[in-house]
Formats: structure tokens, sequence, C-alpha cells
């Protein structure tokens, strides 16, 4: 289960970590749109990436979580990298033009690798906000969160409470159901079963014998937690409170209008067509623009 | 030796913010035919030193040594042959009823044995032999197991192992959760095949198990092994230090033989030997 702790909320005590879920989850969505916004032109692209990325580096260092995490979270989508990498190199974008070589008759376009790079910088860029997100924030915070941001639901009568009930129990679950598949395998496993070796037919019949008792006991869970949470009169509708409430501080409300200010200025940037790197190169204009 | 620990450590998610040292600097020998009895408070790294056993998990550092497999994490030295370290070494978990996950009582404990390459015929052989051995007859055989009672379960999942005939049995609280005829029947059945030859290592809480069945005691804690000891001479020194409740019938014994009752203590096991050594002691004769 060595794969299993990517992403794993890990307990420090950062900056990143004390901010409130609901700031770190609004922050999340406006930079991810400030992430994909695209340019006319390549270079300000790149530079523009650049510049968002080592942003990026510099708070996932702060919430000291290591480069080594990222790699191995990245790892998992290599192979997705790769199929894109070979799609765009393949299907070259219209009116790509400018031949970077050739292999036999078959010209790979500076537009194509281009175009890989720019989306392989997007996806490390979202991974490594998403790994933020969740190595600085407990998951159930997440779902008060989202819970919270689901208010204007409430007043159409939608079971908000219920859908964060039930989210923050799947939670919740997880590590107490992949601890309850490490023990099934490794009694599975002192029964001779092989779950890394052995023909198709082999391998089946070894996920069989995880899958059923899973089950088995996932539902056995299910029914005493429900037993249980009867037997102490829960109700969805009743008026609840908190153990933990969210706390918005003063630092959420800064980096939260440090984060608006960035992607609108991205986003007018976009809009407008401007072009930092001439405007720096090129005086004239810069006069002109002002 | 059939079993050797060398300086075994094992640390859980080494090297993330979640590791944990679970076993430190473990020494130690089982010996062959022994009942060796592995006691220790929850959370002292019981579960982990025999999951070392089958290479389950792997020492982060030294080795343990079973006949000639070798468990260690150097390449050159680690057993390749796995498998067959498995077979030899049977381990039935806690609450080993989970495990089960096939339509018929008789094709879940064969599974064991075609895994290992048995043929169907044999392993279904083996299956029945087994299912005979845990006390469920034959009308049981063709049941789910998913029909059957807690205590039936667990009987299945053990005679899953039994199954495999393993020359060294493992067992982690086979007994917890078992009403107390059940317990002790399933006592009795591990020591009727310890008496057959077969190396037991079991796991308890229970230390009125511990007196009865074994002769070695190894105590644990906070991941380290304090005693290698016989049940007599653990519970005949101060334990209050690793909180083990020391059994009603020893304690009983040891007031005995306080007032003055001369008893032999290392014959009194259970009950019955108890009411021997007393009829003994007072000169009476059957």
């Amino acid at each position: 289960m060595k794969g299993m702790t990517l992403g794993r909320y890990a307990p420090f005590n950062t900056v990143i970590h004390r901010m409130d879920s609901r700031s770190k989850l609004l922050m999340l969505v406006l930079m991810m749109v400030a992430v994909f916004y695209g340019y006319q032109s390549q270079v300000m692209t790149f530079v523009m990436g650049g510049l968002l990325l080592l942003l990026i580096l510099v708070v996932l260092l702060i919430s000291r979580i290591s480069l080594k995490q990222l790699f191995s979270s990245l790892k998992a989508l290599w192979i997705m990298i790769i199929i894109l990498l070979v799609i765009n190199v393949l299907v070259p974008p219209i009116g790509a033009s400018k031949i970077a070589f050739s292999i036999g008759t078959y010209n790979i376009f500076w537009e194509s690798i281009l175009q890989s790079a720019k989306i392989i910088l997007r996806l490390v860029m979202m991974i490594s906000l998403t790994l933020i997100l969740t190595a600085t924030t407990k998951p159930l915070d997440l779902t008060y969160a989202l819970e919270w941001y689901m208010f204007p639901l409430k007043l159409i009568k939608f079971p908000t409470h219920e859908i964060a009930m039930t989210i923050s129990i799947a939670l919740r679950f997880i590590p107490t159901l992949l601890d309850e598949t490490m023990r099934i395998m490794n009694a599975q496993a002192s029964r001779g079963v092989d779950f890394e070796h052995g023909k198709i037919k082999e391998k089946i019949k070894a996920i069989l014998s995880l899958i059923v008792p899973l089950f088995m006991s996932a539902f056995q869970r299910s029914e005493e937690l429900a037993n249980a949470m009867e037997a102490r009169g829960y109700n969805p509708r009743a008026k609840r409170t908190r153990y933990r409430n969210l706390h918005w501080g003063i630092s959420d409300t800064f980096s939260l209008i440090f984060v608006t200010l960035l992607t609108s200025g991205v986003i007018v940037t976009s809009a407008m067509n401007w072009n930092f790197i001439e405007m720096i190169f090129n005086v004239s204009t810069w006069v002109v623009y002002l | 030796m059939p079993i050797k620990y060398t300086d075994v450590s094992f640390t859980y998610n080494d090297k993330t913010p979640f590791s944990y040292e679970a076993l430190r600097g473990v020494n130690l020998d089982i010996l062959d035919g022994s009942f060796t009895a592995i006691v220790g408070k929850t959370g002292c790294g019981k579960s982990t030193l025999i999951q070392q056993l089958n290479g389950l998990l792997v020492p982060s550092e030294g080795e343990v040594v079973i006949n000639q497999y070798v468990v260690s994490k150097n390449r050159k030295r680690r057993t390749k042959k796995i498998k067959e370290l498995r077979k030899l070494l049977g381990i039935v978990f806690q609450f080993p009823e989970y495990q089960l996950f096939e339509e018929t009582v008789e094709k879940d404990v064969a599974f064991g044995p075609k895994n290992f390459g048995l043929s169907n015929e044999d392993a279904l052989k083996n299956a029945h032999d087994a299912l005979r051995l845990v006390g469920l007859d034959d009308s049981f055989f063709k049941r789910s197991p998913f029909d059957l009672s807690g205590g039936e379960r667990r009987r299945v999942a053990v005679a899953g192992i039994l199954a495999l005939k393993p020359s060294i049995l493992v067992l982690d609280e086979p007994t917890a959760g078992l009403d107390p005829r059940g317990a002790r029947e399933m006592m009795k059945l591990f020591k009727g095949l310890h008496n057959n030859g077969t190396t037991i290592i079991l796991v308890t809480h229970d230390m009125n198990i511990v007196l009865e069945y074994s002769d070695t005691v190894i105590v644990m804690e906070d991941g380290e092994v304090r005693q290698i000891t016989t049940p007599l001479r653990l519970f005949n020194q101060e334990n209050d230090f690793y909180s083990l409740e020391t059994p009603l019938l020893y304690k009983f014994v040891k007031l005995l033989s306080d007032q003055g009752l001369e008893l032999n203590l290392n014959e009194i096991k259970d009950i019955d030997s108890l009411a021997t050594a007393i009829t003994k002691a007072k000169g009476h004769k059957k």
C-alpha cells in the first residue's frame, strides 16, 4: 500500500495547514482558472506558466510537501502524459508550419512539441495544486467546506447536510477499508494466493478472494454504523453543532485577495492580449501603453 | 533450530510522516516441536512479529530464518521460494472468519491446498480431513460459509490453514470472541496437533491458556522482547510490570502451597492435574 500515502493529509503545522478549508478550496478553483488560461503568443504562455509554477512550488515548500512526493504523484500520470505526447505529435495542430525534424517522410512540428509541453506544464501545476489542498487539509474539514458552499441549495430544501455526512463517512472509512484490504490480502497470501504473478484465471480468483470478504465486511460495518447512529438518536434534520468549527482568519482574507487579483490579472492579460515580453523589450510600446 | 530472529527491527511507513517503529532489535529462537506463547499488551508488536515469519512483512533490519528459508531485505540471502515457506508455516490471523469467500465450505477450505498445487481431488480430501479435525461433520461440507454461525465460520477458517498441513502453525488470538466452550475445544484441537509434532506459536491475552498449554513464553513490550521464559517462572515473579494477569489456577495453587500443602507446581496445568496433585499431597489413593 505504498502508493496510498499520495496526497494524504500530512499533520504538519504550517501557515497553509492552519488556513480555513473554505478559503483553500476557493483559491484552488481560482488558481485552476489561472493555470488553464490560454494566450495567443506561445512565449507568453510559457512565461506566465513558469511564473505560476514558481509560485506554486513556493507554496508547496511552505506546506512542507517534498518534491519527491510531487514526483511520485506525477508518476501515476506518466502513461497519460505519454499518450498526450503521442497524440499531439501524430496529430499536429492546425496551421502548424515549423518543422522541427522528420522521421522518414513524417514531419514533427515545433507546434506539436510546444503544445505537448504546455499540456504537461499545466498537468504538473494542476497536480501540485490539488496536492497542496489534500496534503494540508483534513478530509473532514474539506467536507465541511463543501457543505458550507452548498448553503444556497439549502433554501430549496436540498439535503446538503445529508450529502456532507455521506461524504464524510465515506472519507472516514477509506483508511479503515484499506487496513481491511491489507488484512485480507495477508490472510489469503498465507493460503498461497499470489496477487502479483499468475495466469489471468488465477488472478481473477485471487481478486475474488479479496473482493468478496471485503464487501462482506463493508456491508457489515455499514449496518453496524447505521445501528449505532440510530441508537444514539441521529436525526439528519436536526440542527447540530460541531466539535471543531471552521475559522476564517486574517491570512485567509489576504491570501484570497492575492489569489483573486492574480487570477483577474491573468484573465485581463489574456483577454487584452497584452504581451509583457514585447513590452519589456520594446520601450516604445511601453510608452504607448502608459 | 527451526526459527531464529536476528536483530530484527521493523518500521511501518518508513521515511514518511506516518512512520512507526513496531519492532526493535528482536533476537529469539523458537525450538522445533515447542508450544510457544507470545504475550504482551495490545500494540506491543506481537502481530508484526509473526507476520515476519512467512514474509508478509520483511524486517527493515536483521533477518528471520525458518529452517532453510531466510526472510530478509538482503537480495542475496532472502529466499526465492516464499510459497514453499508459506506451505511449511501456516498463519491463522485474528478473526480469520472474514477471509471466507467461496460458495461452499469445502471449496473454501480446499482453496489453500489448490493454490499450493494440489489436484482438485487431493485438495478436497485434505479439506474434508481438516474440517472433520475442527469438528465440522459432513453435513457442513456443501453449505455456504456465510450461513454459518461466527464460531463455525472460525472453525472453517482454521480448517483452511490446517488443510495445508503446515509443520509450523502460527495462531493470532484464535480464541478471541469465542464462547468458553468453543475456545476450550479450539485449544484442545491445537494441543492435539502439537502432540502430533506440529510446532505451535500462539499469540494470546489469556494467561489461563498460557499456563495450561504452552511450554515457552515470550513477553513483549514496546516492540522489544523483554523475556523468554516458561509459564511457571513467568507467573512466579512480579508481573504487574508487564500488566499480565496471573491465572486464577496459579494463584490458587500458590496460596495452597503457601499455606503448607506440598504441591509440585510443575505438574499443575489445569483443574484435573490440580485435583490429582491435591489428592496426592493429602496422601489419599484413588
